[in-house]
């Protein structure tokens, strides 16, 4: 990973009235309170990142799932070294990987370079940009691209990880994702969320 | 491994970061459901194979006992009265057979029970069903020809032909002989042919000759008596036919059957129709039917009853910040009851008229609810989780806002206990006839803890612990109860009445400072069927 040391993840939370070690040792004994406790407390985000690699909520639903029954039965291999909410992270993406591997129209998407332009009906945006904005920006990209900028530049896998997870080659990984980028980008513009291109110097202060 | 480019130097990537982890979404409920599902099989196969075990016992009960196949008899009498093959009779092999069978089957039959009367006295005026055979009652093979046989469309063929004249003792030994019984009499069957033999018994079949006692326990067992009936019936139809068969051999024979073969003398008479008339429906009664009613003394049972379930507490020493003691746990606790089940079988034995003993197997799925008195003053009941954390989120959330704003807590845990047990005890008829009656009966029960889904407090009674780990794994339970009898059939009979079950050792191990009882009130329904 590129940047697991510097994502915020909390490895205590020493403000809940249950510590993280408690519930990493009631998992391995197989508590269902347990392990309630730590699906209610990592659920929302890793909905979120499965959400972002889904077609649709449902499917966002079915990889959490199916994640979460691995975080649960992998909990022994654990070994404390980083973050326990970045070990979860990482089950949850392959899981996502994996199952969007399954779908045929995935692995074709990789293959095409020069992915069909989206068409991005022009409209205005609060001027706070909600967080929710963005991530629906990126569930308009095509799957390919999607997962790629999810990989790469908001999961922190870097091309060669990405290359291995996707059985692509690297420079594909790359290509695919300058093509994400520009397409969010203009994606987010025409959304209003981001600034025009002669405001482009200025925009990241205004979104702040 | 680091990114190729500076990650910071990319501000746009680190947008996408920031604001793609500040969004959350909640996942449905189902989510939870199917992980916790994925991951706790053992209580959805146990569950499973509890409701298959007892799904199967009330399956047997049901077929085996409330609806007892009648198969068996319904065969028997086809076999006896309509089997075709035995009726066309075939060629005189088949047809000697049979009446040789029928000749050895009433020398079984007929000759044993006359055991100990004079030979001489052979008529066939003296046959009397009524005394034939004492164990046999002539009212319960007319009861249990009245109510149960489907008699044959048509009567019985009849012989008609009878010799008035026993057969003279030559051929009685040569009955013997021919039915290979080694006799040390002397000549026995030295010349006697077996078609004579046959001619004879098929005749005696109607005079009834005697035959000693040991011809009688040397035959064949009565397992095979329904066929001989059968061939027996068909053989008084051929009978007739192979009279002058018969006849015609003695004829040439040497034995005492001259004055026959002379053409000794017939009779047709309605007294020796009615005879062979009840010959043939004592044969029927006798190895068609089935036993007459008689009562056994092994019994199997089964019952079913929804328990409530209570607990005793004693035991521990709660005390306030100061170390003063504030009284018993089980003074801040309370219980309530929840609805739960046992259901078992049992093998019983009646000892005397009154007195029945039995033992069985039985699972009891107890279950009781647990209440605290929220008063933060009494800190030590604060409930929170083994681990430090609740072991439901949602309710412990309420139960510790309520607890600390000092409002009494709402939360209501239910313990759920699963044992097996084997109920070792007896029961007493108190009162009552043979139809309905009053018993009382007590069991010692040894169980056998097989899971648990119970809260209990720790030993500081801090917390409230989920899990098995201070429970027993056996323990030992009395069980008292009083219950209706009545007598629904012949062998089965239903029971219901109240019953009490108190565990009589601790739910917990010795170390753990409060003793808990459980004890349960229960309604039984059973039912209980006479194994033959």
């Amino acid at each position: 990973m590129r940047h697991k040391n510097c994502l915020n993840y909390r490895a205590t939370n020493s403000g809940d009235y249950m510590t993280e070690e408690a519930i990493l040792q009631g998992c391995l004994k197989n508590s269902a309170a347990a392990q309630r406790e730590l699906y209610n407390r990592y659920s929302p985000k890793m909905l979120a990142v499965c959400y972002r690699f889904a077609h649709n909520r449902e499917d966002a639903e079915d990889m959490l799932q199916e994640g979460f029954i691995k975080v649960f039965s992998q909990m022994h291999t654990f070994q404390n070294k980083g973050a326990f909410e970045g070990w979860i992270r990482r089950i949850i993406v392959h899981t996502c990987i994996n199952n969007l591997k399954k779908n045929k129209r995935f692995n074709e998407s990789l293959d095409i370079v020069h992915a069909n332009g989206v068409q991005i009906r022009e409209e205005s945006v609060p001027s706070i940009v909600q967080a929710k904005q963005i991530v629906e920006c990126i569930r308009i990209l095509p799957i390919g691209y999607r997962t790629v900028l999810n990989l790469y530049a908001i999961e922190g896998y870097s091309h060669k990880e990405i290359a291995d997870m996707l059985d692509i080659e690297e420079s594909t990984s790359r290509s695919q994702y300058t093509r994400a980028k520009q397409m969010l980008e203009d994606i987010l513009i025409k959304k209003k969320i981001l600034p025009k291109p002669r405001e482009k110097q200025t925009w990241l202060f205004a979104i702040r | 491994m680091m990114k190729e480019s500076n990650f910071y130097s990319d501000e746009f990537e680190q947008l996408l970061r920031e604001k793609t982890e500040q969004y959350k979404m909640y996942p449905s409920e189902k989510v939870w459901k199917g992980i916790h599902g994925s991951l706790h099989t053992k209580r959805r196969w146990f569950i499973s194979g509890m409701f298959l075990l007892v799904t199967g016992i009330l399956y047997f009960a049901g077929r085996d006992l409330l609806f007892p196949s009648k198969t068996d008899l319904s065969k028997r009498t086809i076999a006896a009265t309509h089997n075709p093959a035995d009726a066309t009779g075939g060629d005189d092999e088949n047809t000697s057979q049979l009446i040789v069978t029928s000749g050895q089957h009433h020398t079984s039959s007929t000759a044993g029970r006359r055991s100990g009367q004079s030979s001489d006295d052979q008529s066939y005026k003296e046959i009397n069903v009524g005394r034939i055979d004492p164990a046999v009652r002539q009212r319960d093979i007319s009861e249990m020809l009245s109510q149960v046989v489907a008699l044959p469309a048509e009567p019985p063929s009849i012989p008609l032909i009878a010799d008035l004249r026993m057969p003279s003792p030559a051929v009685s030994t040569a009955e013997e002989n021919t039915l290979a019984q080694p006799s040390g009499k002397p000549g026995t069957g030295n010349n006697t042919t077996a078609a004579v033999a046959i001619a004879d018994r098929s005749t005696s079949f109607v005079s009834v000759p005697p035959a000693s006692s040991t011809a009688m326990e040397n035959s064949k067992d009565a397992a095979d008596a329904p066929a001989r009936l059968a061939k027996n019936t068909v053989s008084r139809n051929t009978l007739a036919e192979t009279r002058s068969t018969a006849d015609a051999v003695a004829g040439k024979g040497s034995v005492d059957s001259s004055r026959r073969a002379k053409g000794g003398s017939v009779v047709f008479t309605d007294e020796i129709a009615d005879q062979q008339r009840i010959n043939w429906l004592y044969d029927y009664a006798v190895y068609t039917l089935p036993a007459a009613a008689k009562r056994g003394r092994k019994y199997f049972q089964m019952y079913f009853s929804p328990t409530a379930t209570y607990r005793s507490l004693s035991g521990g020493v709660l005390t306030n910040k100061s170390g003063t003691s504030i009284g018993s746990p089980k003074d801040y606790l309370e219980h309530g009851p929840a609805l739960g089940f046992e259901v078992g079988s049992s093998y019983m034995y009646r000892v005397t008229r009154n007195l029945t003993i039995k033992a069985g197997l039985q699972f009891n799925y107890m279950r009781y609810s647990v209440r605290a008195r929220g008063n933060m003053n009494q800190p030590s009941l604060d409930i929170k989780s083994p681990y430090g954390f609740s072991l439901d989120t949602a309710k412990m959330l309420d139960w510790q806002k309520e607890a600390y704003s000092n409002a009494k807590p709402p939360i209501s845990l239910t313990n759920d206990i699963y044992q097996l047990s084997a109920p070792i005890g007896f029961e007493l008829r108190i009162m009552g006839n043979e139809r309905l009656q009053l018993n009382v009966g007590a069991t010692i029960q040894p169980s056998y803890l097989l899971n648990t889904n119970v809260y209990y407090l720790t030993s500081d009674y801090s917390n409230y612990v989920k899990g098995p780990s201070q429970f027993r794994r056996w323990n030992l339970t009395g069980g008292v109860e009083a219950f209706l009898s009545y007598k629904l059939h012949n062998n089965l009979r239903l029971q219901a009445g109240p019953e009490f079950r108190y565990q009589l050792l601790s739910s917990f191990y010795n170390s753990y400072p409060i003793q808990e009882n459980l004890k349960g009130y229960g309604f039984k329904i059973g039912i209980v069927k006479a194994i033959p």
